[in-house]
């Protein structure tokens, strides 16, 4: 039992760690990078790694590692503001529907399983195609993408808090429907809600790095991690460094989110895994 | 069971309608011109004028959405801007390739995860539990493509096992063919696999805090039948119903997948297009693959009743 | 050289926590003979399940047994290998659970689960297998065995499961049953022929029954010795007579002085002295509920309360009683509002709130209350007892937040909680202490009515007392009027002046509560009463039913009309013997 904890406790720890240098070397990135992430550099095309350049240099002789620092900015505001997007909306919609019910909630889940016909990547791609490229269009297409699922959620959330007496103890009380909605569902929202959020930007996390793999993304010069892996793609044979690291970096991201959203979810629903 | 069968695919009939709603609404808020697009080079208003109606652009919005519907439902998605080709030709010489790369890796993925989704369960919080809780974990992690791209890197350039990338259609040389699939497949299934071993997994622990679990090991049932015959059936239903909802996901990667191997599928296809704005060919893969989701979706409805009898037929 | 079945010496259980071991079962020691119906009787949180559970070695893993030994026909079971314990598990000791919902494998058909007990223990060819499982499900008077083999969980109520889970259990013919809280999710009628067909079975067998159990009053009619667990020690056990006259430890004084019913004969009627005009009053009001069918198929309709009328006088407790999906939890919603009536009016302190906009209700709401069955779902878990309790009071624009928060504090002090409470969340109460929060919540706006949906149901008996004391003393400082629904006569002849007693959304009689204990007329009324099971010395035997009690136009609206319900129903109604016992009737035909 005490072995079980400390294996769970480790998880956790170590999500937050890589999360947190993450985090930094993001954060660090934005006013320092050991090289401009940006400027081209013919002199000093595609070297491997070495204590000048640590992670090496790309086809346009650009520092890998300080293009990695630099590109953590975008790729994660843009998942971050499309988790934003996704989450007002969907949880907007979601409440809206699945407290009301009735033929509301009839139509609306036509739409939605409609919605969920389209996979989130392919509904993006067909957004952008829409809007046009960029980064604000990229987050408003994961944004607008994602909703669905967040909506579907937040519904049955809803659903499942309305069966609750506490819900129709606030009607005995003489309280209105959206005073209700407000002070007695959306806090119970919150719990299952955040489990949602870590496994929804991770989707989204791997979602523009897919984007911007295919060419989808943020344009360049700008770099992004899932468009470094693609530029990187052309010289993978000869200088694999150039598209290993950005993955490297990605995966790590990803791992560190899942593992603190397994955490969140150990945490607020601890029959998963405690007994 | 027929009329439960019927029941379930008038059902997907109004989402099916509401996808050609959105899909449509889509490609028509495209900025620019269809006609002007299709018209290309020739810059003669006339021309374009015969395009559009040709094209019953001239026509009120929801006549066109009427008009399209009708041409859709008798197969006609139109021409592709590229090749000039029916839509419809183009994209079935590459369905088939996408479907190889993704039926088995379901398939692979499935076999794989309800075994160890059942031995998790039933070591829960054990080494063997946790080893693999690990891995998947570490498995979802990794993005697809980059997963590709080290597979080729590992097996193809280094130890030089396997082709790197490229494709071999099954009926010119079954065994190169093969060969040609199994990195792609790997790479497309590794994250299924682990969301369907996790949810297989957190299935089956439900499933044996129950009390019949508890009244099976007071009968004297041995824990292999414990699993095998208690929990195995229970514990699938609620996975089933993932695994429909994750062909959606599958296919999405497919697009990915594809490019990293440069595989003629249908994801590339989609890909390409949206570059060549080839709108006819994106419009038909979307609704193709809408499709296959709802159709998918249908067939799990109608095979859970035989996991869970509760759910009248 | 022992008949001994079971013999527990120092059994002590213990789970580890947080680096330290907490012991959930102490030094038990515990002895059954064959043929003996055993009492193990506690309430929860007591360890009485883990007794039970280390009988088949079916600890959960983290479980710990520290010390003592399981002697099963002088065997030692805890040293069995796994291969000895399947063989041993079923075979010897079969085990019933508490809830039949969940003990049954809902993805296996009945047949299936009924043989594989059979296959595992014996070598008999699978037709004799199946004729074996025919057989037993004809000993539980299951009728079409056959059919019945063939079907799911699903498809049987849960008296009919919790037969199938007897068969399944004594087809092995083990030499112990254990049955744990076999009756507790079932209505009374059913646990009374549920406990009656496993005692028969029992007795025919020869075999030895535990029985776990928190309901003094079966333990009192069926069991033969008893021991009584207060957590995690055995505080007392002997023979069931003479506990229950003498018990000797303070706990078990205080189960027994519990037990609801006692109080029965001192409770002094609600005397009507002068007619005041009442505080509810209903006529013939009918809630329909719509049956989702699916998109294609008209929806059905589905009448949970069937013309009912109910008239509750300013400070009188009226009760109603009935099983579950009676329709009483519909019925007390309807009184509120809380669902609409599809017919009949309803008219709550002078204002008749049948058509009432829900703006308009609103203002009245704090006037009408409602205590909920279940204080886990009825807080909100997110908000503090302060905030809980003090909700009501934002309709209250004249009162500062200081008045208010005195407010709190002195209905709080008025339910037993102290100002300690004022900061908890819900999740750090007990039940009792949760249902207190509700109560002080549903009077804090002195309200003149208040409906307690099975207010005790979720309690511990202890707790249970305690609870409808505080009630009761309520009521009587603040006079206010109530609708008490419960599925349990004997908690509601604690607390009711009159009792209406409903069956399938019909009232089916009415009357003072002496009244309907002492001379109940209609049939339905009678079963429940004699099914209720009852602590040796309160045994009541009911009066014969005189048959000319009714004229002779009129018959009982009985069960089965009621059950094959049917549009000739339109013509019951409620025939009055006199001083307001009414009882459901029908013209007979001529």
């Amino acid at each position: 039992m005490t072995r079980i904890m400390k294996t769970r406790r480790y998880n956790e720890v170590i999500g937050k760690y890589i999360f947190a240098s993450i985090l930094i070397m993001i954060i660090i990135g934005t006013f320092y990078t050991p090289y401009d992430p940006i400027a081209i550099n013919l002199d000093n095309i595609l070297s491997s790694p070495s204590w000048k350049h640590l992670l090496g240099t790309d086809q346009f002789g650009r520092d890998v590692f300080s293009r990695i620092m630099s590109a953590g900015r975008i790729s994660a505001s843009v998942s971050f503001f499309a988790v934003m997007i996704a989450l007002v909306l969907g949880t907007f919609i979601g409440v809206i529907v699945g407290f009301w019910g009735g033929w509301v909630d009839r139509v609306f889940m036509v739409f939605l399983d409609a919605l969920m016909a389209l996979p989130g990547i392919l509904l993006a791609l067909a957004i952008m195609m829409v809007i046009g490229a960029g980064m604000s269009a990229l987050i408003i297409a994961l944004g607008v993408a994602y909703t669905p699922n967040v909506a579907r959620l937040v519904r049955g959330i809803v659903l499942s808090i309305k069966q609750k007496e506490y819900i129709e103890a606030s009607k005995v009380l003489g309280n209105s429907k959206v005073y209700t909605v407000v002070f007695h569902v959306l806090p119970n929202c919150i719990t299952p809600l955040t489990v949602a959020v870590s496994s929804l930007f991770s989707a989204a996390l791997l979602a523009e790095s897919a984007l911007s793999f295919l060419g989808m993304g943020v344009p360049p010069p700008s770099p992004t991690w899932g468009g470094m892996l693609a530029d990187g793609k052309q010289y993978f044979s000869t200088a694999p460094w150039v598209s290993i690291f950005p993955g490297v970096v990605v995966s790590l991201t990803l791992l560190a989110v899942n593992l603190l959203g397994d955490a969140l979810r150990d945490r607020f629903d601890p029959r998963m895994n405690n007994m | 069971m027929i009329a439960y069968i019927v029941k379930k695919m008038l059902l997907a009939i109004p989402t099916l309608f509401i996808v050609a709603l959105i899909v449509f609404c889509l490609m028509r808020s495209i900025p620019g011109d269809p006609a002007m697009i299709l018209a290309g080079d020739i810059n003669d208003p006339l021309i374009v004028e015969q395009i559009r109606k040709s094209l019953g652009l001239d026509q009120p919005l929801p006549m066109q959405f009427f008009l399209w519907g009708k041409q859709v439902l008798s197969g006609n998605l139109g021409f592709s801007a590229m090749t000039g080709e029916p839509v419809f030709e183009t994209m079935s010489k590459r369905i088939g390739v996408t479907a190889l790369l993704v039926v088995p890796a379901l398939i692979l993925s499935v076999l794989f995860a309800v075994p160890a989704g059942l031995y998790a369960a039933w070591n829960q919080n054990k080494k063997g539990d946790i080893t693999i809780m690990v891995c998947l974990i570490v498995a979802i992690s990794i993005p697809s493509f980059w997963m590709g791209m080290m597979l080729i890197l590992i097996f193809g350039v280094w130890l030089g096992w396997l082709p790197t990338v490229g494709y071999v259609p099954f009926g010119e040389d079954f065994w190169q063919a093969g060969k040609y699939m199994i990195l792609p497949v790997i790479s497309i299934m590794l994250v299924e696999m682990a969301t369907i071993t996790r949810m297989m997994r957190s299935n089956a622990i439900e499933v044996l805090r129950q009390d019949y679990i508890t009244h099976a090991r007071a009968k004297g049932v041995s824990e292999r039948n414990v699993l095998l015959k208690h929990t195995l059936k229970n514990s699938f239903a609620p996975t089933l119903t993932l695994i429909g909802l994750m062909l959606g996901s599958l296919l999405g990667g497919a697009a990915v997948v594809e490019t990293v191997f440069s595989i003629p599928g249908i994801g590339r296809l989609l890909v390409d297009s949206i570059y060549a704005r080839d709108y006819a060919v994106v419009q038909g893969i979307l609704l193709f693959v809408s499709l296959i989701y709802v159709i998918t979706n249908l067939l799990v409805d109608v095979l859970y009743p035989f996991f869970d009898p509760r759910v009248k037929l | 050289m022992n008949n001994l079945l079971v013999n527990i010496k120092d059994l002590t259980i213990g789970f580890p926590n947080g680096g330290e071991i907490f012991n959930a079962v102490h030094h038990v020691n515990l002895e059954i003979k064959a043929g003996e119906v055993f009492a193990l009787v506690g309430e929860s949180g007591s360890g009485k399940t883990l007794v039970s559970k280390a009988i088949l070695n079916l600890l959960p893993d983290t479980a710990l047994i520290r010390s003592g030994s399981i002697e099963i026909s002088g065997e030692d079971i805890l040293s069995y290998s796994p291969l000895e314990l399947r063989s041993y598990r079923g075979k010897k000791v079969g085990m019933v659970f508490q809830e039949p919902l969940t003990s049954l494998n809902p993805a296996l058909s009945i047949g299936m689960q009924l043989s594989e007990g059979l296959k595992i223990h014996s070598d008999l060819t699978s037709a004799e297998v199946k004729n074996e499982c025919i057989k037993m499900l004809n000993r539980v008077y299951m009728p079409n065995p056959e059919e019945a083999l063939k079907k799911y969980p699903h498809e049987f109520s849960g008296g009919m499961r919790q037969r199938i889970m007897l068969a399944s259990v004594m087809l092995l013919k083990p030499d112990l049953l254990i049955a744990d809280e076999p009756t507790t999710a079932l209505d009374v009628i059913v646990q009374k022929e549920v406990l009656d067909l496993m005692m028969e079975i029992v007795s025919e067998e020869g075999i030895g029954l535990m029985l776990i159990t928190h309901d003094l009053a079966i333990v009192g009619e069926y069991a033969n010795r008893i021991a009584v667990m207060e957590k995690g020690r055995i505080v007392e056990t002997g023979n069931v007579e003479e506990i229950v006259k003498n018990p000797s430890h303070p706990y078990t004084k205080k189960l027994f002085s519990s037990v609801p019913g006692n109080a029965r004969q001192e409770k002094p009627r609600y005397e009507d002295t002068e007619p005041k005009p009442p505080i509810v009053n209903a006529q013939n009001i009918e809630v329909t509920f719509p049956i989702k069918k699916g998109l294609f198929t008209p929806d059905q309709k589905f009448k949970a309360v069937k013309d009912v009328s109910i008239k509750i006088s300013p400070g009188e407790i009226v009760a109603l009683v009935g099983e579950s999906g009676s329709g009483k939890s519909t019925l007390g919603r309807a009184l509120l509002k809380l669902v609409d009536t599809s017919s009949g009016s309803i008219e709550v302190l002078g204002t008749d709130i049948t058509n009432l906009s829900d703006g308009d209700i609103k203002d009245m709401r704090q006037n009408m209350q409602l205590i909920f069955q279940d204080p886990f779902s009825s807080l909100d878990p997110r908000m503090r007892v302060e905030a809980i309790v003090s909700e009501p009071l934002r309709h209250m624009n004249n009162v500062s937040k200081p008045e208010k928060k005195q407010i709190v504090k002195s209905t709080l002090v008025e339910v037993g909680l102290g100002n300690e409470f004022i900061d908890r969340y819900p999740h750090e109460l007990s039940g009792g202490q949760r249902q207190r929060v509700c109560i002080a919540r549903s009077i804090i706006m002195k309200p003149d009515f208040i409906v307690a949906d099975e207010p005790v149901a979720a309690l511990d008996v202890t707790v249970q007392k305690q609870i409808l004391e505080l009630f009761s003393e309520l009521q009587k400082k603040r006079g206010f009027s109530c609708l008490f629904i419960s599925h349990d006569l004997a908690v509601v002849s604690d607390v009711s002046s009159r009792i209406m007693v409903m069956y399938h959304g019909y009232i089916v009689e009415e009357g003072q509560t002496n009244k309907i204990f002492a001379n109940p007329v209609h049939p339905y009324t009678r079963a429940l009463l004699q099914a209720a099971p009852k602590l040796p010395g309160h045994d009541v035997s009911l009066p014969d039913l005189t048959t000319e009690i009714l004229p002779d136009n009129l018959t009982f609206l009985s069960t089965e009309n009621i059950k094959d319900d049917s549009s000739q129903l339109k013509r019951q109604f409620l025939y009055d013997l006199g001083d307001g016992h009414k009882v459901a009737v029908l013209p007979t035909e001529r």
